[in-house]
């Protein structure tokens, strides 16, 4: 009964919320980013693409980092042979991978794959769980928006310069409307006079118009993120199949001369191995991004944000954890087989454990 | 140095790759406002940083598990 | 009658085009997904001892057929906000 009661509070409120928003508070749009904002720029160059700048992506990716290694700190600073607290957590943690690990590779090539794939499980769980934390794409820095083609940008919100800015729902949203304008250097002045048309009523004196860059932002967002774990993961596999098989043993299996049958297979199987960098760069980045974006779509759909975000919530978390398992598992997969001289036979011998 | 625990030991190794990225990617871009080219040096003194500090990772990283696996076979708790 | 059809604008179409792209992308991948872990329930119920085996080979099965459903949304979002 009192489950019952639960439910039908959360609806009305849901229900409530969304007559408010409709009618008396207009709430907040979110304004999404495809590429990292950047924070700090260390080279400006005239090619977009090459300067050198840190990225919130790449603070948060220090930040998890330090995280996870102060985690190991606390936990390895007293070593008994019986552990308790911190330290049976690590260890339960390591074991689990541990034994997946050598259930599906063996023991000799377990040992060997472990550190990277667990490295994979552990690194990507705890990055795409922390994104879900508060303060994530919350707090930042205004990025203004300026008739430059890099600064430009369709939608932006009013801000204050100098001092802390609360984005409230009914804030002052500025649509600028540029359609007309060329892309690229030549369309500057438009741009200028669109953006004044835009923000005539609007903006006072010290006031700008400007998005949101925040600090910390969900690493696997950012399309680099997913492609630097992809192209490690390759290279780690080539690696392996390398330092077994010999280079001319492992090369053979790409490129085989002995029928053209066999030479078409190899040929497949090599495009294959290209193929998969950029499914497993867009497989981790479109399932994060796709979970970071329904999550500010559904917050910011009513006012104040509503009880029924809870159902999102927990689909980001199960998700997060799957891509995660996804990833280290599939190169851990992908490393047996490369490493693996005739394929099916000796695959079954070995994962038999 | 020795009667350091590795956790010390590890803190240094990670100011040391940090300092050399970071110090690459300064240089570099010292050199580009020299010489006026486009970021041409700083990603290239940011290569150099990265390989430089992986380089260095590798060979002390194997230095403290060296003495990690001679603290533990000789029954000393490091 | 065409008139209408005419004078849609540029915004509309990428909507639409958009809309489209991840509403059709998804069917091949539910279903596959689907015959997947019916496939693997079965197997399940015939054999509860091979739990692990079945689950792990299941999970990955499901990974390679959301991929293509993953490849339909990069394309709706890139239509939808990059064009």
């Amino acid at each position: 009964m009192k489950i019952r009661l639960i439910i039908a509070g959360a609806v009305i409120l849901t229900v409530a919320l969304v007559l408010v928003s409709i009618f008396v508070l207009q709430p907040a749009k979110p304004i999404i980013d495809i590429k990292g904002e950047k924070l700090v720029t260390i080279a400006e160059s005239s090619n977009d693409a090459l300067t050198v700048a840190v990225t919130n992506t790449l603070f948060t990716a220090w930040v998890a980092m330090a995280l996870l290694l102060a985690f190991v700190f606390f936990a390895t600073r007293k070593r008994a042979l019986i552990p308790s607290g911190l330290y049976n957590a690590l260890e339960a943690v390591i074991e689990l991978i541990y034994n997946f690990v050598t259930g599906i590779a063996g023991e000799r090539n377990g040992r060997r794959f472990f550190p990277l794939v667990a490295t994979f499980f552990i690194y990507i769980a705890f990055a795409n769980w922390l994104s879900l934390t508060p303060l994530f794409n919350a707090v930042g820095i205004y990025e203004p928006v300026y008739a430059e083609e890099e600064h430009f940008r369709e939608r932006a919100v009013v801000f204050k310069e100098g001092g802390i800015n609360l984005i409230l729902p009914g804030a002052g949203d500025v649509e600028i409307d540029a359609v007309e304008c060329a892309a690229g250097h030549e369309g500057d002045e438009c741009r200028e006079e669109a953006i004044a048309r835009a923000t005539e009523g609007k903006v006072d004196e010290g006031e700008g118009i400007g998005i949101l860059a925040p600090y910390l932002r969900g690493i696997n967002t950012d399309l680099m993120t997913p492609l630097s774990f992809a192209l490690v993961s390759a290279f780690f596999v080539e690696w392996w199949g390398i330092s077994t098989l010999g280079f001319f043993r492992y090369m053979g299996k790409f490129f085989n001369l002995r029928g053209p049958i066999d030479f078409f297979v190899g040929f497949l199987e090599l495009i294959a191995e290209i193929a998969r960098l950029i499914s497993f760069t867009f497989r981790l980045f479109g399932n994060m991004m796709a979970g970071e974006i329904l999550l500010l779509v559904m917050t910011f759909l009513v006012a104040v944000a509503s009880p029924i975000l809870v159902i999102f919530y927990g689909l980001e978390l199960f998700v997060g954890a799957i891509q995660a398992f996804v990833f280290g598992t599939l190169t851990l997969v992908f490393a047996v087989l490369a490493v693996s001289a005739h394929g099916p036979e000796e695959h079954a011998e070995e994962g038999h454990h | 140095m020795d009667n350091l625990p590795p956790s010390a030991r590890l803190i240094g190794i990670g100011f040391y790759v940090a300092i050399c990225i970071a110090g690459g990617a300064l240089l570099g871009r010292l050199l580009d406002d020299e010489l006026g080219t486009d970021v041409v040096f700083t990603l290239v003194g940011l290569l150099l940083g990265v390989a430089l500090g992986l380089w260095g990772l590798v060979i002390q990283l194997q230095e403290v598990l060296a003495a990690i696996n001679k603290g533990r076979t000789e029954g000393k708790r490091n | 009658m065409l008139v209408p059809l005419l004078e849609i604008s540029d915004d509309a179409l990428k909507f639409v085009g958009a809309a489209l792209a991840i509403g059709i992308g998804g069917l091949g991948p539910g279903l596959a997904i689907g015959n997947l872990v019916g496939k693997a329930m079965e197997a399940l119920g015939r054999n509860p001892e091979a739990q692990p085996v079945i689950q792990t080979n299941m999970i990955l099965g499901i990974a390679f057929a959301e991929a293509i459903a993953i490849y339909a949304l990069v394309v709706a979002v890139m239509i939808g906000f990059v064009f």
